[in-house]
């Protein structure tokens, strides 16, 4: 009889694989980051260039004469455009993706994403978002949000990207008069990246 | 385009009505100037395809925020400039590249009274030849012939 190669089978029991440690997550569900302001205020040619991209021909957020009429009195920004002006300069975008240097490592959320890192789930991804629309944007407001880890998942998900957590984060986003424009929730995969990651995109 | 004359009344609207389709070809500008021009998202996964390559994708994908405004889009083209956006949830399944083609559909999925608004509910997918790129949920206010 054929002898099996046992050296080459894991145990069913193995425990090799480190569990994800949710204890050390936990703490930061809940907390929120500071207020932080854009650095940009609105301007119609952000509005303008987001538009030409969507090929959004509404008049509301172009034709000053139609929009004045219309119950707003005057241009708007798309609603889907609130988190446009909470994304991190280029500087300190390429800082964090290229160099991996954290704008804010203080953060909860950061803090958060660090640990799961740690514990071997680096690789993050976009998954989800819903957005509630409460007041228009206008060109000339000051858009600042605040930003709260809402919730980790409490077990792991097999996921086409591999094993990972999600991890909603909660964004308000409001103007200079201190009205919430919007709010939203932000959901991300934080995975532990495989071999099979993205395979089924190679062709 | 929603021209200004359009106007798409509640009442008119029926549930279990399909939106018309539209595509949308994928092309490297479209997903770097809706990443960094558009949508301000420097991440290089959107504008880099090095990058991108060195991340495990096989070439620059669309970023969550233009898909977002590509839906918002559809669904204002629909409705016409008097149709509100309430609230949109979207869930991404496979990603946008380069090369792809992305037919947007949607469905009227529910119709309502609340508040003193007339809204409708939509389902809009936003599918490429790999399969589902985005599913979302949309609620709508509509302006009403009273």
């Amino acid at each position: 009889m054929a002898k099996l190669p046992q050296e080459k089978i894991l145990p069913f029991n193995d425990t090799s694989e480190k569990v994800f440690d949710y204890s050390k997550v936990e703490p930061f569900i809940g907390k929120s980051s500071p207020w932080r302001e854009g650095h940009d205020i609105v301007t119609k040619s952000d509005i303008r260039h987001w538009c030409e991209v969507m090929r959004d021909g509404n008049p509301l957020y172009a034709d000053e004469e139609y929009a004045k009429k219309s119950k707003y009195g005057g241009i708007i920004a798309p609603p889907t455009m609130a988190q446009v002006w909470s994304l991190e300069p280029m500087h300190a975008a390429l800082r964090q993706f290229v160099n991996e240097i954290e704008p804010h490592p203080d953060d909860p959320h950061t803090q958060c994403f660090v640990e799961c890192n740690n514990q071997g789930y680096s690789g993050v991804v976009a998954t989800e978002q819903e957005q509630v629309y409460v007041n228009p944007i206008r060109p000339g407001d000051t858009i600042s949000w605040q930003l709260t880890l809402h919730r980790v998942s409490t077990y792991d998900h097999f996921t086409r990207m591999g094993i990972g957590r999600y991890v909603d984060l909660k964004y308000t986003f409001k103007n200079q008069r201190d009205e919430v424009v919007s709010e939203m929730i932000f959901r991300v995969l934080k995975y532990k990246p495989t071999q099979t990651t993205w395979r089924a995109y190679k062709g | 385009m929603a021209e200004k004359t359009k106007k798409l009344y509640w009442e008119d609207v029926k549930v279990g009505q399909d939106l018309p389709e539209t595509a949308r070809d994928v092309d490297y500008t479209l997903i770097a100037c809706g990443a960094v021009w558009a949508t301000h998202d420097f991440m290089p996964v959107h504008h880099d395809p090095e990058f991108a390559k060195l991340k495990g994708a096989p070439n620059v994908f669309m970023n969550i925020l233009t898909t977002n405004g590509l839906v918002g889009a559809y669904l204002t083209d629909w409705t016409g400039p008097e149709g509100e956006l309430k609230k949109l949830r979207i869930g991404l399944a496979v990603p946008n590249f380069p090369g792809d083609r992305m037919t947007l559909n949607g469905t009227v999925e529910k119709k309502w009274e609340e508040g003193g608004e007339r809204l409708v509910q939509i389902r809009v997918i936003g599918e490429n030849q790999m399969g589902p790129h985005v599913t979302g949920t949309a609620v709508m206010a509509l302006p009403t012939k009273g």
